[in-house]
């Protein structure tokens, strides 16, 4: 069958282009309805990667976090019409979480993402939902936070639930959801720095300003949602309110490398866990909570800033030149 | 009741370096005419698909459709007429006589060697059909038409402004198809159905087409699209 797959060529140029979808008995047949552009995809559409990894990844379709409808499922297990979050990790054989492993590929990093107009995926990679609530879009997204929850809980040395979640962009408004959804008598510091971004934040204990943290402030895990050049300074403040014996989980994804001071780590006994990704066990742990937990849902459903309904190529480029102007997500109902 | 008519009763006498019909022709893997069907089989709307070959071809292009999977989706495979026109007129008596034609029916009809329809495409003719009663496809075109009567000098150049390429689908409400065919117009005349339907006083709308939704006719248009396949596949 013949498909439409629109690939990023080069910074801000994206092109049709038509290929075979391959189908086996294993193939589910799927055509997206919402996307949800990630900061990652973002760095590719406006050429902030290295040259090299510009060079080496492209050309290749953006998104990676996406909601479908079956048109036909080649197993017979899931009838045309339902609705589905797709899942971008492909897992390699191996030991350990499918998502660290060398041999997995994740759509958008390297391979083609979803922006196509129907594509087949193995049955393991579809999650059946029972309605087409946008906020499933964010079953990516919020998978990762929970993948570092589960990360947090394998390797935490203290049982003090105050958290830190450094960051008021989309990773840290999910991240400190996922918290609040699994702790929900637990203390939850935001720390941000733009006011408009951290009223969103109204389901933690108290949104914290960078530049203005109250006196005796204290943490006992921390988890860093800033990324880039913000990175150090987060992970310095958090070495520095941080209690003995926390955990630091780190999400920001950082082009360069950081300076961290280790003599605190040492000092403080701290375990620093880096998080990267979500497996298919994540993916169904985060639909359930959005299924089964009504006040995540609402609160997902206010991390949309913008939503652009994409009937022409055209359309693309208008989405994700909003996307840069927008706090947090933007979603792209697909229609092309 | 959306019904698709997959016109494929031309004998592709321009593809001279084959000796069967050209929607039968190789495109990458499969042949032409399935790459256009599949598109009309995961389309949701479409509830039955009707394929029309040329008579001699028709044992040849059911043993061919017998091996593809049409998605539980009802099929029928019927001899064709001289001419589009003629193709048309078959198809409409063949759904009467077989699944009665009902208010709010509809053909959507689309030449097999167009192979890059668009999910859009479909979708849009049958809103416009639904609403309007009847859908051509147009796309601007990038040259302009000249008319010379002889074939060796111009006799006029029409404004490029209201000239448009037609493609298919073209797509009908089957109560007015029924309605217009009853009439007895002269149909092995008239090559183009849709100059029939306006001469008789109907209304078509027209649907944006796409520059790929190209028709595969000799050996050239065979090669661009084989090439438009042979990108790194996902």
């Amino acid at each position: 069958m013949i498909g439409r797959i629109y690939r990023l060529m080069d910074t801000k140029r994206i092109e049709m282009k038509q290929r075979e979808i391959k189908c086996t008995g294993d193939s589910v047949l799927v055509k997206p309805n919402y996307m949800a552009i990630c900061a990652a995809d973002q760095r590719y559409y406006l050429g902030k990667r290295k040259k090299e990894v510009m060079r080496e990844k492209l050309p290749m379709a953006l998104i990676h976090e996406a909601t479908g409808t079956v048109i036909h499922d080649y197993s017979g297990r899931l009838e045309n019409g339902k609705k589905v979050v797709l899942v971008p990790l492909e897992a390699a054989e191996g030991n350990g979480k499918a998502n660290y492993r060398a041999g997995s590929k994740f759509a958008s990093s390297g391979y083609d993402g979803f922006m196509r107009d129907m594509f087949a995926l193995p049955h393991n990679r579809v999650i059946p939902v029972e309605n087409d609530s946008v906020v499933y879009v964010f079953s990516e997204i919020l998978s990762v936070a929970l993948n570092a929850i589960s990360t947090f809980e394998a390797t935490r040395q203290t049982d003090s639930d105050v958290f830190g979640v450094w960051g008021d962009g989309s990773m840290g408004f999910v991240m400190s959801l996922a918290l609040r959804c699994k702790y929900p008598d637990a203390k939850i510091y935001v720390f941000g720095k733009t006011a408009r971004k951290s009223r969103k934040f109204s389901f933690a204990t108290k949104n914290i300003y960078i530049d203005n943290v109250p006196p005796n402030l204290t943490i006992s895990h921390a988890f860093e949602c800033v990324g880039n050049a913000g990175s150090e300074v987060a992970i310095r403040q958090i070495l520095k309110l941080i209690s003995p014996q926390g955990t630091i989980c780190l999400l920001g994804v950082n082009e360069d490398a950081v300076l961290i001071n280790t003599r605190k780590i040492l000092e403080k006994g701290l375990v620093i866990v880096g998080n990267n990704r979500s497996d298919e066990a994540d993916f169904h742990e985060a639909v359930k909570l959005i299924r089964e937990n009504e006040l995540c849902k609402k609160y997902l459903r206010i991390l949309i800033s913008e939503t652009v309904e994409v009937k022409t190529e055209d359309d693309i480029y208008y989405a994700f030149d909003q996307d840069v102007l927008n706090d947090f997500k933007t979603v792209i109902k697909w229609s092309l | 009741m959306i019904y698709a008519g997959i016109l494929a009763a031309g004998l592709g006498v321009r593809m001279h370096r084959q000796d069967m019909p050209k929607q039968f022709l190789l495109l990458g893997e499969k042949p032409i005419i399935i790459h256009t069907l599949e598109q009309f089989t995961v389309n949701p709307n479409i509830e039955k698909i009707l394929i029309i070959v040329p008579e001699e071809w028709k044992l040849y292009a059911e043993d061919m459709l017998s091996q593809y999977d049409f998605m539980g989706k009802e099929y029928a495979v019927i001899s064709g007429g001289v001419n589009k026109t003629e193709s048309i007129d078959i198809s409409v008596c063949y759904i009467d006589e077989t699944w009665q034609i009902q208010d709010g029916d509809m053909l959507i009809a689309h030449d097999a060697i167009r192979p890059f329809i668009t999910q859009r495409l479909i979708d849009e003719h049958i809103a416009t059909v639904k609403k309007h009663g009847a859908a051509n496809t147009a796309i601007v075109t990038n040259d302009a038409i000249l008319v010379s009567k002889n074939g060796a000098s111009l006799d006029e150049v029409p404004s490029h402004e209201h000239l448009y390429a037609e493609q298919t689908p073209q797509s009908y409400s089957l109560a007015k198809l029924k309605e217009l065919l009853g009439t007895g117009v002269p149909l092995h005349k008239e090559s183009e159905f849709p100059r029939l339907w306006l001469k008789a006083g109907y209304e078509m709308r027209l649907v944006q087409g796409e520059y790929f939704n190209m028709k595969i006719i000799n050996p050239y248009d065979l090669e661009v699209a084989e090439a438009l396949l042979k990108e790194r596949n996902a």
